[in-house]
C-alpha cells in the first residue's frame, strides 16, 4: 500500500468577505492522495476544483478541518516553505505564471527562492530543461514562445525544484490541441516513470478518462470518486451537473437508450470501437 | 529573434564590449562620464571621442546607431546653440543681429559643450547597445546590494526591475491586440497628436485592468513557487569578473587621473 501524501480532514473553506448566507467554497471534504496517484479533479464553474487544489499548497488555508501533505498541517506557518517545494502548482494562463526574463532563469526561480548554491541551480535547471525536451529554449524570452512551450518552460520550473506531487490547474485550457497532446503526455510520463503523484483540476472528459481515480465536486462538496470508468459514466449525474463525459461515452449512451447491447464503463474511443465491431460480426 | 521588442538598443553580438562584465561597463561608464566633463581642451575631448570610436569599431558596432542615438538630442543642441552662441560674451564679433551678437568666446563654448553632449550620448550608447537590459538590472542589483545593510529593498527592487523587463513585450503585444480589435469595430486612431491622445483613452482602461489582472495572477504563481519577500535568495548567473575587466577598470582610472592632473 502506497502512502498517503496528501490528506483533508474535514476540509470546509469559506473565502474571506464571502457573506455568511453564500455556500462555502468547500464543505466537509475528506480525501486522500496517494504517493504516486493521478487523480482528476471535476466538476462545474464555481464547483470549487481551484480552492482545493490551491489547499495543498497552502496557497489557502482550511476554514475549519485540516490539510496535511506528507505529515505537515498546512496551518504550521513554518511547515509551509517545505510543503511549497513538495507540491508545483501550474496554472491555467501561461503568460501570467512565468517570472524570469529568460527560460533558464524562469525554471531557476524556485530553486533562487530557496537560496540553492548556483552550481547546484546550474545543474537542476539543465537537468529539468533536457528532461522535457525544451534545452533548445534556454536563452530565449519567454514572449517568444507558443503556449505549449511556455507550459512547458513553467512545468520544467515547478521539476527542477523536484517536487514531490503536481497541482495543475486547467494547464491545457489555453492550449492548441498539439500542444495539449504533448503537455498531457509528458505529465503523465512523469507520473509514470518518475513516480511524481499528480492532481489534475479539467474541464475535459478526455483527460479525467486518463486519470487514475476522478473526484467530482459539486458546490464544494465531494459528490463522488472512483475510477473514471465509475464516475464519467455515470451521465445523468454529469449532465445534471452541466457537465458531460467523454465523447466515446456520450455516443455509447445514446447508443444504449436507442436498444443497442453496448456494456456500460466505456470512455474511449477504441472501447466502443471494439464494442461495435463485435456487435457487427454477430449479426 | 526578429519579433522580440527590445527595451533601449541593445544590439545583439559577441564582442569583447559585450562580453565584458555588465557591472565593469557601469562603472566605466561613470568614470568615462567624469573624463568627459574634467576635460577642458579641444585637443582633450577630440583623443577622448576618438577613443570612443576605436572601442565602438573594435566592438564591432555600426557608426549608423550612433547617429540615431543622437537624433532624439537635436532640440537640446539647438538650444545650446541659441544659448551659449548668444549669451556667452568675449573675443571678436563675429555676427550682429540688431541688438544681439554672437562672440567668439561664445562659439567656442557652444561648440564644446555639442562636442561634450555628443560624448554624452556616445558613452551611454556603448553600454546600452552591448548590454541586454536584464543584465544591467542585475548590475544594478549587485551596487544596490550595500544598501540592503540600511533596509533598502535591494532583492525586491531588482525583482521589480526584472518582472517589468519581462513583461514589456507582453504588454506591447496585448495593447497590439486591444488596438486591432477596436479598429475591427470601427475605432479610428488617425489625427493629430491630442486627438490621437483623446482616442487612446479607452485603450488605456481595458490595458490597466489586464495587466492588475495579470499582476494578481502572477503574484499567485511567485508565491506558490515559494517566493517571500525578504527571504534570502540565490542567483543562477554568478557574476565573474575576468583580469580584461580589471584591466580596462585600471587603465579607465589612469585616464581620469592624466585628465586630471595634466588639465588638458
Amino acid at each position: 500500500m502506497p502512502s498517503v501524501l496528501l490528506e483533508t480532514k474535514n476540509l470546509s473553506f469559506i473565502y474571506p468577505g464571502q457573506p455568511e448566507s453564500a455556500p462555502p467554497a468547500l464543505a466537509e471534504i475528506d480525501l486522500r492522495v496517494y504517493s504516486g496517484e493521478y487523480v482528476a479533479l471535476i466538476g462545474a464553474n464555481g464547483s470549487g476544483k481551484t480552492t482545493l487544489l490551491k489547499q495543498f499548497n497552502a496557497l489557502l488555508r482550511p476554514t475549519a478541518g485540516e490539510v496535511r501533505v506528507a505529515d505537515a498541517s498546512t496551518a504550521d506557518e513554518k511547515a509551509v516553505p517545505g510543503i511549497r517545494s513538495l507540491c508545483g502548482m501550474i496554472f491555467q494562463n501561461p503568460d501570467n505564471q512565468i517570472v524570469g526574463a529568460t527560460v533558464e532563469e524562469d525554471v531557476a526561480f524556485a530553486l533562487e527562492n530557496r537560496a540553492v548554491a548556483p552550481a547546484e541551480i546550474r545543474r537542476r535547471v539543465a537537468a529539468a530543461l533536457a528532461l522535457l525536451e525544451i534545452s533548445h529554449l534556454a536563452g530565449f524570452p519567454p514572449h517568444l514562445l507558443s503556449g505549449g512551450e511556455k507550459q512547458k518552460v513553467a512545468l520544467a520550473g515547478l521539476l527542477a525544484a523536484e517536487p514531490r506531487c503536481l497541482l495543475m490547474d486547467e494547464p491545457t485550457a489555453m492550449l492548441d490541441p498539439a500542444g495539449q497532446a504533448v503537455l498531457l503526455e509528458t505529465v503523465h510520463r512523469l507520473n509514470r516513470e518518475e513516480g511524481i503523484t499528480v492532481i489534475h483540476v479539467t474541464h475535459f472528459p478526455e483527460e479525467a478518462a486518463l486519470a487514475g481515480r476522478v473526484l467530482l465536486l459539486d458546490r464544494g462538496r465531494l459528490l463522488k470518486e472512483g475510477p473514471p470508468a465509475a464516475v464519467l459514466t455515470d451521465i445523468l449525474l454529469l449532465r445534471r451537473l452541466g457537465l458531460r463525459t467523454t465523447a466515446a461515452g456520450e455516443l455509447a449512451f445514446l447508443l444504449r437508450e436507442d436498444g443497442f447491447p453496448l456494456s456500460g464503463g466505456i470512455l474511449h474511443d477504441r472501447e466502443l470501437a471494439e464494442q461495435l465491431c463485435l456487435y457487427a460480426q454477430k449479426n | 529573434m526578429s519579433r522580440s521588442i527590445t527595451l533601449g538598443s541593445y544590439l545583439p553580438g559577441d564582442s569583447f564590449l559585450h562580453r565584458a562584465d555588465p557591472r565593469f561597463k557601469m562603472l566605466l561608464l561613470l568614470l568615462f562620464l567624469a573624463v568627459l566633463f574634467l576635460v577642458k581642451t579641444f585637443a582633450g575631448l577630440g583623443l577622448l571621442l576618438l577613443l570612443l570610436l576605436l572601442l565602438m569599431t573594435a566592438g564591432r558596432i555600426p557608426l549608423r546607431y550612433l547617429a540615431g542615438g543622437l537624433r532624439p538630442l537635436s532640440y537640446i543642441v539647438l538650444f545650446t546653440v541659441i544659448v551659449y552662441f548668444f549669451f556667452t560674451k568675449g573675443g571678436l564679433v563675429l555676427l550682429r543681429l540688431g541688438p544681439l551678437t554672437v562672440e567668439q568666446a561664445g562659439v567656442t563654448a557652444g561648440l564644446f559643450m555639442i562636442l561634450r553632449l555628443t560624448g554624452l550620448v556616445f558613452i551611454s550608447m556603448l553600454l546600452t547597445l552591448s548590454t541586454t537590459p536584464l543584465a544591467l538590472a542585475q548590475a544594478m542589483e549587485y551596487f544596490m546590494k550595500p544598501l540592503a545593510r540600511i533596509g533598502f529593498p535591494a532583492g525586491e527592487v531588482a525583482m521589480v526591475m526584472t518582472i517589468a523587463l519581462r513583461f514589456i513585450p507582453t504588454i506591447a503585444e496585448e495593447s497590439q491586440r486591444l488596438l486591432r480589435a477596436q479598429m475591427a469595430r470601427g475605432a479610428d486612431f488617425e489625427g493629430g497628436f491630442f486627438r490621437r491622445a483623446r482616442k487612446f483613452a479607452p485603450l488605456m482602461v481595458p490595458l490597466f485592468i489586464g495587466a492588475f489582472r495579470r499582476a494578481d495572477e502572477l503574484a499567485v504563481a511567485m508565491e506558490a513557487r515559494g517566493y517571500r519577500i525578504g527571504a534570502l535568495r540565490t542567483q543562477m548567473r554568478e557574476a565573474s569578473a575576468s583580469p580584461a575587466d580589471w584591466a580596462a577598470l585600471l587603465l579607465a582610472l589612469l585616464l581620469l587621473a592624466a585628465v586630471l592632473f595634466s588639465g588638458i
